[in-house]
């Protein structure tokens, strides 16, 4: 197995005597994939990153980008194949997108990157407003390029530190598929967004973190099971026989959330929709409808963080 | 390249467009100045349509191009595109250094031919050789403004800080120190001035000042203000966490 592009060790960050932002914690992301680095504001996604990044030193433990220590001879090589949008896209408002794209090619090194910049701009749609002083931009075409920023240069890792901020739900649809086809253009993909649904259809594995610490970490099928919040179905009866079908699901087993208004939410061991039926059936209740709920990754999220609340 | 880098930030954003702007209406001014009543007394006109305006310029672009990154923001996307700092500062007192120099000569050099031919219809005549002094030592001057300006930008990080303690320094705290018995002989004003004048060979210069040590001492206490400078400019961003 090659080894991951992203390796934390033990990290801890502390800053002050009061605050610790990470408190030993580990992680890897494998090349080829979209990973996904969630948790609540104030978790430390973004200081995992700037340590990765080299940014910011970690007060314990050790990190490696593309198997480099930041601060050694190799460090610097990492960082150049690595592009990065972190805490939203850092612009000179002052300066034209193109001539953005133009001083970030020249910080990196690249020669005549004329055509790459234009291809870039183009893949982000900002082809008509490449002229145009980055500070006008809206906060989508800020993002967007923020992204073309990162992906200069073809960089073999690219960390996106919520990416779809700002965006119109047309821009979030963009900017995902764009995101799930950058391992095509040969790039391992770590992003950090609280938009989970989009994680979930944008990301092979996941990383969960809380107060600093490690909560999950794997593809997505392993968090998605990791909780037990797994597959149920929602099964509709009428109102007056909603109390007789709890019985009779629970009786069988399974575990039961009533919705309200006939609507249930059942769990448990269940091979197919058709048990349910049957389970149902032999107590003379009839389905008025059936629909299987898949795990989604928000609940995993907040089961596994405590709803959700970061230390701030 | 990533002199490169810099060079397209200054080409870029206003801030270095519109200095250029205010350097090149003094020198505007000089011409009428010239025409109007001459080149003045060791070629006046030079000091004061490009010396002091280029002078004022350095410090003003040294402090920008330290400070727009922390302006901007953008220190975290070019630190995570090389994350050398001592390299990134070098370069941006490098970058800085070419263009004060570039500018200073190149509108010295104008100044050189122009001048002159404006005023030509007085009776002060236009001193060649005075003139190479000047420019030398405008270049000293500007150079020095033009680091103590980046450095102390970078150790404020803040572009309007390092601008403010730029001219708060010069022209009050280096002017307190020099109050200081025989320590005051040591600060970085009286070793420019000294300097300044030795460039010049005048033994007086503008308010009256005379020379305080040799040049020789002078050009080193200069160095050592310049180099302390610096290395507290990159001990500042080798330390700090970046935003």
């Amino acid at each position: 197995m090659a080894a991951p592009l992203i390796q934390l060790e033990g990290v801890t960050k502390r800053f002050g005597s009061r605050v610790t932002a990470l408190d030993g914690l580990s992680l890897q992301v494998p090349e080829g994939t979209v990973c996904g680095l969630l948790g609540p504001n104030g978790s430390g996604k973004t200081t995992a990153i700037r340590i990765v990044l080299g940014l910011t030193p970690p007060s314990a433990g050790s990190a490696q980008l593309l198997g480099m220590v930041p601060g050694t001879e190799g460090f610097i090589g990492a960082v150049r194949q690595t592009g990065s949008l972190i805490e939203g896209p850092a612009l000179y408002g002052r300066a034209t997108a193109r001539q953005n794209m133009e001083i970030q090619a020249a910080t990196l090194g690249l020669r005549n990157a004329g055509t790459e910049i234009r291809e870039l701009l183009g893949l982000v749609g900002l082809s008509d407003r490449a002229d145009t002083n980055a500070r006008g931009f809206s906060l989508g075409m800020k993002q967007r390029l923020g992204l073309a920023l990162a992906l200069l240069g073809r960089p073999r890792l690219v960390i996106l530190d919520e990416p779809t901020n700002g965006l119109d739900p047309s821009g979030i649809v963009e900017i995902r598929e764009l995101i799930k086809r950058l391992p095509e253009r040969g790039a391992t993909v770590l992003v950090s967004s609280h938009l989970l649904s989009e994680v979930q259809l944008m990301c092979d594995r996941a990383t969960i973190i809380n107060k600093g610490k490690l909560v999950a970490d794997g593809t997505m099928d392993e968090i998605l099971g990791s909780t037990g919040v797994g597959e149920g179905y929602k099964v509709y009866v009428r109102i007056s026989q909603s109390e007789a079908a709890i019985v009779a699901l629970e009786r069988a087993g399974l575990e039961v959330e009533d919705k309200g208004q006939g609507s249930l939410v059942a769990r448990g061991q269940i091979e197919d929709d058709s048990e349910i039926t049957r389970i149902l059936a032999e107590s003379g209740i009839w389905l008025r409808g059936l629909m299987r709920e898949r795990p989604d990754l928000e609940r995993v999220f907040l089961s596994l963080t405590d709803g959700g609340g970061g230390e701030g | 390249m990533a002199v490169r880098a810099e060079l397209l930030k200054i080409r870029s954003m206003p801030t270095p467009f519109w200095t250029g702007v205010a350097m090149l209406v003094c020198f505007a001014g000089g011409i009428a100045a010239s025409v109007a009543w001459g080149v003045g007394e060791d070629d006046a006109v030079l000091d004061v349509a490009i010396g002091v305006p280029t002078s004022i310029g350095s410090l003003i672009l040294g402090s920008w191009l330290a400070g727009v990154e922390f302006g901007q923001n953008t220190l975290r996307r070019v630190l995570s595109a090389d994350p050398r700092r001592i390299h990134l500062v070098l370069v941006k007192l490098a970058t800085v250094l070419l263009v004060v120099a570039v500018a200073t000569l190149v509108l010295m050099l104008a100044g050189l031919i122009v001048y002159p031919l404006a005023g030509s219809g007085h009776e002060t005549s236009f001193d060649f050789a005075m003139a190479l002094r000047i420019v030398a030592a405008c270049l000293v001057t500007n150079v020095t403004y033009a680091t103590v300006a980046l450095s102390l930008t970078l150790l404020t990080r803040s572009m309007a800080g390092g601008m403010t303690m730029t001219f708060v320094f010069f022209f009050v705290i280096d002017g307190l120190l020099s109050l200081i018995p025989k320590v005051g002989d040591y600060t970085i004003g009286v070793a420019q001035t000294d300097v300044d004048l030795a460039i010049r060979q005048q033994s007086e210069g503008i308010f009256e000042t005379t020379a305080t040590n040799s040049s020789e001492l002078a050009a080193l206490v200069l160095a050592g203000w310049i180099l302390a400078f610096i290395v507290a400019g990159i001990a500042r961003t080798l330390a700090s966490e970046v935003k």
